[in-house]
């Protein structure tokens, strides 16, 4: 029996093999080429490879991977900033069950992203172009696209139920998480529109990981919401954007190919990369607004390190020389890394401020 | 392989013009001209006529020289198949402007014959090889590179000569079957990855019968196919000791001599996968050419090995 298969998108068969259930057959079908990615003509080699010849790595690893773990502190630094910020609020009544479902929440609905993510951009063959593009999880044969999309489905359903009792505290935030559900789809899809989708797109990803994800979390917790808040969530919804406007420039070969129209693809490189590197730029300025506001006095110098680290970064940024420079995958890095030290600090901040 | 096919003839060029047929009879003279011995392989399958096989073997050796001529220039190297390289022989001005010249020469020659969807792949070609160069030139001094986006490069510049070489004789035969065009392509981009690796290689001393110069590539700054795969696990300390090696004896003293053929076992089975590949999609060609030309499958089936390992 023949180690490969070609299929075209016309073939009876050709959604089963990408889902990784292909009829007859017990191996598992790996893709190895892709050609006329997402277009009418497309075609698919796949090699057939027997389950127990997976080199598969420990469970951990293939969730940590599918989840996108390394991620997490983008969803979760705002939200732990929210939750020391409530903390050091006079009059704030503690309700340690509601942080503990906000964050089980949250976690779950990342995770249902970044799986819901990855199948979609594996059946329409994003994935299948670059080998830095998604978790990899689906291309790897660790786990098939069936059971990717059955685990997405999965922790919506664990979001829902975890989110319930927030809910009943405040109906309102059904209406907001129903908001930023229904953008976060809508970011996606604007890419596929030509002149303002990736304009459209990036405002929906700056609204559902900065504003509306502080805004909803302060609601849980029952705070109200102030103009510091808002400031606070302006500056993570920028940084949000501006990691993922890096992911574009690194996927632009393979964007440009598949029709995609993000930042780059729209505007080219070189004006892509120096638009995040101002983005980067904002982000330190208004990072330094936020914790002078915060606290204005002399602890706010405290927060010029990480306020030059972003001016830093972007201007690594603008020194980049290709689409595929490994300093674009440095900077990914550099980028969650200053998330999780801006949380760290104004998660002391907050501390400090409660006990003194 | 093939006929003796005479590509380049000084009548092709104006003789008024100072050096230039001085600068082709050097260029063409010590080439192996492989890619228009392939033309002519997959040629006499489909019964083109002599003028036809001329015209695509002229344009496809124009075009690669063209590009060597380019590369010496952008590169700066000193030599081409161990003569001096055209831009320090003569000028770097006539070597841009020689390179030019057979861009256009095929340009004419294409345009002269008429074939509107042969002209459109060329042009695209073309297109294809100069975006590969530019953005392998943009690579220089990036060491964390992966193979797979060098693969993204390499498939661009080396392999869309080899597509060409692969689909030029059907277009030119007016035989436009997308299936068939389809697979040609993916077989192209196939051979083209595979001569490349192969080529990677030699820049270690592997399988180097010609006695080419070796590690060229990483003292020029570029971290070729081979050397992204033995350093893809290194931290930034190691991969900096990797780039400062000056002889291959420092190489094997780095990574330890067993290891190194034992990364290169690894590399090798990689890319008999890929021949794997390869065979798998000539019998999906042979199923669906016409009769009359498949004996062609028996011709292509062995040009990845021939490639690869260098030897018949």
């Amino acid at each position: 029996m023949s180690e490969f298969v070609t299929l075209d998108r016309s073939h009876p068969d050709f959604n089963n093999f990408l889902l990784g259930t292909p009829s007859g057959e017990d191996r598992i079908a790996v893709p190895v080429q892709s050609y006329h990615v997402n277009q009418l003509s497309e075609r698919v080699t796949f090699r057939f490879v027997e389950a127990q010849n997976i080199r598969r790595p420990a469970i951990y690893k293939v969730i940590t991977n599918l989840f996108r773990l390394d991620l997490l502190p983008l969803v979760m630094v705002p939200a732990l900033n929210m939750m020391a910020m409530a903390i050091s609020t006079p009059g704030f009544e503690s309700k340690p069950w509601a942080a503990g479902l906000i964050i089980l929440a949250l976690a779950a609905i990342n995770s249902a992203v970044y799986c819901g993510n990855d199948f979609i951009d594996h059946m329409k063959g994003v994935d299948r172009l670059s080998d830095k593009s998604g978790s990899r999880v689906i291309q790897n044969g660790w786990l098939r696209a069936n059971t990717v999309q059955k685990l997405f489905w999965s922790m919506i359903f664990f979001s829902v139920c975890f989110a319930i009792p927030i809910f009943i505290l405040n109906p309102f935030l059904i209406l907001l998480s129903a908001l930023t559900m229904l953008l976060g789809v809508l970011g996606y899809t604007f890419l596929k529109w030509r002149k303002l989708g990736w304009l459209l797109s990036d405002i929906a990803i700056w609204s559902c990981m900065g504003p509306l994800l502080v805004v909803g979390v302060v609601w849980g917790l029952g705070v109200q919401v102030t103009t510091g808040i808002i400031w606070v969530g302006a500056f993570y919804g920028l940084m949000a954007v501006t990691y993922f406007e890096l992911r574009h420039l690194v996927s632009s070969m393979a964007d440009h190919e598949a029709k995609i129209m993000t930042l780059p693809v729209r505007f080219g490189f070189d004006r892509a990369k120096n638009l995040l590197a101002l983005g980067m730029l904002f982000s330190g300025l208004i990072f330094s607004v936020v914790v002078t506001m915060t606290w204005p006095d002399l602890r706010s110098l405290f927060g010029l390190p990480l306020a030059l680290r972003m001016i830093w970064i972007g201007a690594q940024t603008y020194k980049i020389k290709s689409p595929l420079s490994s300093t674009l995958y440095v900077l990914q890095r550099k980028i969650i890394r200053t998330y999780i030290w801006v949380g760290l600090f104004m998660v002391l901040s907050y501390v400090a401020n409660y006990f003194y | 392989m093939g006929m003796n096919l005479k590509i380049y003839a000084p009548e092709d060029f104006p003789s008024y013009l100072p050096k230039l047929n001085a600068l082709y009879d050097d260029l063409f003279s010590h080439g192996k001209g492989f890619r228009a011995k392939l033309i002519q392989k997959i040629s006499s399958h489909l019964k083109l006529k002599e003028n036809q096989v001329h015209l695509l073997a002229q344009t496809i050796e124009f075009i690669h020289n063209a590009s060597l001529l380019h590369d010496d220039l952008v590169d700066r190297s000193p030599l081409r198949r161990e003569k001096t390289a055209a831009w320090l022989k003569y000028t770097p001005e006539y070597a841009v402007l020689a390179g030019d010249y057979l861009l256009a020469r095929v340009m004419v020659n294409l345009s002269r014959y008429g074939n509107l969807q042969l002209i459109q792949y060329t042009a695209e070609m073309i297109s294809d090889l100069l975006e590969g160069e530019w953005i392998q030139d943009s690579l220089i001094e990036d060491w964390d590179v992966s193979l797979n986006q060098l693969d993204r490069v390499h498939n661009l510049k080396t392999a869309s000569l080899f597509k060409w070489c692969m689909r030029a004789p059907f277009i030119i035969a007016e035989n436009y079957d997308k299936k068939i065009h389809s697979l040609l392509a993916e077989m192209g981009s196939l051979l083209g990855l595979l001569f490349q690796r192969s080529d990677d290689l030699l820049d270690f001393d592997v399988r180097n019968y010609e006695g080419k110069a070796v590690l060229g590539d990483l003292q020029s700054g570029y971290m070729n196919s081979f050397a992204t795969f033995l350093t893809k696990d290194m931290n930034e300390q190691q991969k900096f000791k990797f780039r400062e090696c000056q002889s291959l004896a420092d190489i094997y003293d780095f990574i330890g001599e067993v290891e190194f053929f034992v990364r290169l076992e690894e590399f090798d089975e990689h890319n008999r996968r890929v021949i794997s590949l390869f065979e798998h999609l000539a019998e999906d060609l042979k199923a669906i050419l016409p009769d009359e030309s498949k004996n062609l499958i028996q011709e292509l089936i062995v040009l990845p090995r021939i490639l690869y390992w260098r030897k018949v």
